[in-house]
């Protein structure tokens, strides 16, 4: 006899909690068209009252705080090719190909060298600024990616044109926006007033033509790779 | 090429180290500065394995030849392998690329070759230094410092060394095979000149120069045996078969009856600079001008050192991916003995490859000539010749691949008249080969 209400509660609890926590879903639009750019960064920082953008960040999560960020080099290649991590997290670029690797940045946030030789992963470097940092490689010169740091825990990527965001609490944001084929590889900024809302479409000033990561040459055993 | 009895040019007489001592003396010092870079960065010499790599191919051949006897077999032919080598299996080339990472864009690199139808020990091509260092602006530099190839060829872009269009290499590229080798320190500086720094391929502007000792008999081989189309390449410690004409035997100082290309005679050093434009898999083009600067009477040890300077002109462009057009161009001059032995040289080359898939067409179109100017009798280095290459290869990947070509030469060259032969002689060859890359 007591199956049935607990079961109903049960059903009642696990519905409102899925639909209380339906996520919002950003999307971007140019002329009412929705655009895509694979990877594109969004992330959201709380504004005070006033407007002003809070500065308190948002601290890592336990799991982001004991797990590193990776990079890896694949098939001579970054992957992923755009990522976003927050202030604090540490980053690891572990190389899965059988050659060395030199992976350098001399952005702001994190200036650093690394070698890689084959096969190798060395210890993490933590990031303490918030930023872009762009990755090359001194031996393979069409190697790049981007990590966008970003002082905010409400980030995501674009993927098949939306970014998802659960659990936001309520409340005015600044959304921000980054990729490198989208204004000229500046942030994009708009304001954004979250009240619950399943959808907000943000329309960005020009269309968007985002181009995929360079692929590495064909390696043959035939062919010196240094011409 | 008779040799004139001159007299030791013994201006340089306070300290004059051996021919090994000054090998071992450039070798040590590129080996302490790197073993101090890789003992300055964190990982010392640990976890050797992830720091040495290596690549390199066996190359199984056969082939029929039909032409004068090889040159290093003191023929007057200019293939490597000849009609003694007709119509059974050769192990043609042994060659092997050994690369130790040091620290971040430093690394000793090491290339080998065994011949063993030529009977020769490992020839050791290639023994460097190099470093990348890493700059913020969009300039990139690469040093090297030990002995290795000056950059020159266009088809030599395969592995080890090799022609990846081709068996037989170019004449201007077996020259270099056989006695160009830069023993000394090379820098070269490449300005990205797009102004996107995310360009899949920037044009770059590239400038090199260096300065290199032991290379003063470099000419000495062109001018006693012409151009060749060959895929020999000398190791440091080559030597060279030479024979000895006539009026040679009475001279004072003997030339040896070899040629060691890498050995230091005068003292004097000298220099090359490179000038060109490239975009990764859309074209290159490069000019060089080179000078060893040598004394040209200087002798010692049974070798001369032979005053040689060039002018080198080459061109890559892909007129889509998969079809290139490439050619090398070179006119210099070599002398010794003051003027005793004096010949211009010249050669070019035109080739096209098409590759489809697994598949490769290259054709290559060439002209090589030395003009004797010097009026030394019985010395007459004049040569004049065509050739011609057509090859096929499956690349059978990764690491096989087979290859079939036919090469012809056509040439004109005075020296064989001294020995009854006729001026006038084509040589052909058929060569298939397998070759097996790891």
């Amino acid at each position: 006899m007591f199956r049935t209400p607990r079961l109903a509660a049960i059903l009642l609890s696990i519905y409102s909690c899925w639909s209380f926590s339906e996520p919002l879903k950003i999307q971007l639009t140019h002329q009412g068209q929705l655009q895509s750019a694979p990877g594109a960064v969004i992330w959201l920082r709380a504004t005070k009252p006033n407007g002003a953008v809070s500065e308190e960040g948002g601290k890592l999560t336990e799991q982001a705080a004991s797990t590193a960020h990776i990079i890896e080099q694949r098939d001579r290649q970054f992957s992923p090719y755009i990522s976003v991590t927050q202030v604090g997290r540490d980053i690891q670029f572990p190389n899965r190909d059988n050659t060395a690797h030199h992976v350098y940045s001399f952005s702001e946030p994190l200036s650093f060298e690394l070698p890689l030789f084959k096969k190798r992963t060395p210890a993490p470097i933590r990031v303490e600024k918030p930023g872009l940092i762009a990755l090359g490689c001194n031996i393979h010169d069409w190697m790049i990616a981007y990590l966008v740091v970003v002082d905010s825990p409400f980030y995501g990527q674009l993927h098949n044109q939306v970014v998802e965001f659960a659990g936001l609490p309520h409340g005015e944001y600044q959304a921000l926006l980054w990729h490198p084929d989208i204004n000229s590889a500046q942030v994009l900024k708009t304001q954004l007033n979250y009240q619950g809302q399943k959808q907000f479409q943000w329309p960005i000033p020009q269309k968007i033509n985002a181009k995929a990561q360079i692929k590495a040459p064909v390696e043959r055993l035939d062919e010196d790779d240094d011409y | 090429m008779l040799i004139k009895p001159i007299k030791i040019n013994d201006n340089i007489n306070t300290f004059r180290p051996t021919h090994w001592q000054h090998i071992c003396m450039v070798l040590s010092l590129a080996l302490i500065t790197a073993v101090n870079q890789a003992s300055a960065s964190n990982n010392t010499l640990s976890n050797l394995s992830q720091r040495i790599s290596s690549k390199g191919y066996i190359d199984f051949r056969w082939q029929h030849f039909q032409g004068n006897n090889s040159w290093l077999d003191l023929g007057t032919g200019h293939s490597r392998f000849d009609n003694s080598h007709n119509n059974r299996p050769l192990l043609a080339d042994f060659a092997a690329e050994i690369k130790a990472d040091l620290k971040a864009g430093s690394q000793i690199i090491t290339q080998l070759h065994a011949y063993p139808e030529q009977n020769s020990a490992l020839e050791i091509t290639e023994l460097y230094w190099q470093y990348r260092p890493l700059y913020a602006s969009t300039m990139r530099s690469r040093w090297r410092v030990g002995f290795f190839y000056p950059k020159l060829s266009i088809e030599n872009r395969g592995s080890v060394w090799s022609s990846l269009y081709n068996l037989n290499y170019s004449a201007i590229n077996s020259w270099i095979g056989e006695e160009l080798r830069t023993f000394g320190v090379e820098g070269r500086w490449s300005w990205k000149i797009d102004k996107s720094a995310n360009e899949k391929a920037p044009l770059k502007l590239n400038l090199t120069a260096s300065a290199f000792a032991y290379n003063d008999p470099t000419g000495a081989i062109l001018a006693w045996k012409g151009w060749s189309n060959h895929d020999l390449q000398s190791g440091i410690n080559n030597k060279l078969p030479f024979a000895a004409p006539a009026g040679v035997a009475a001279a004072d100082n003997i030339q040896a009856n070899s040629f060691q290309s890498f050995r230091e005679i005068d003292g004097r050093p000298g220099g090359y600079i490179g000038l060109g434009l490239s975009r990764k898999r859309s074209f290159k083009v490069e000019w060089f001008h080179y000078d060893n600067q040598a004394e040209d009477t200087a002798f010692e040890d049974g070798h001369y050192a032979w005053h040689t300077t060039f002018n080198h002109i080459s061109a890559h462009y892909f007129l889509t991916k998969e079809l290139e057009a490439f050619g090398q161009y070179i006119r210099g001059r070599t002398s010794m003995g003051n003027g005793f032995v004096d010949n211009r040289f010249e050669s070019a080359f035109i080739a096209i490859s098409k590759s489809q898939g697994p598949h490769r067409l290259s054709a290559r179109f060439e002209r090589a000539i030395v003009d004797d100017l010097d009026n030394t009798p019985l010395d007459d280095n004049k040569e004049a010749g065509n050739s011609f290459n057509l090859n096929y290869s499956y690349y059978l990947a990764p690491h096989w691949k087979f290859s079939s070509e036919y090469q012809q030469r056509r040439s004109r060259q005075a020296r064989r008249s001294y020995r009854q032969e006729p001026i006038y002689v084509k040589e052909e060859q058929l060569s298939f080969s397998a070759r097996y890359y790891f």
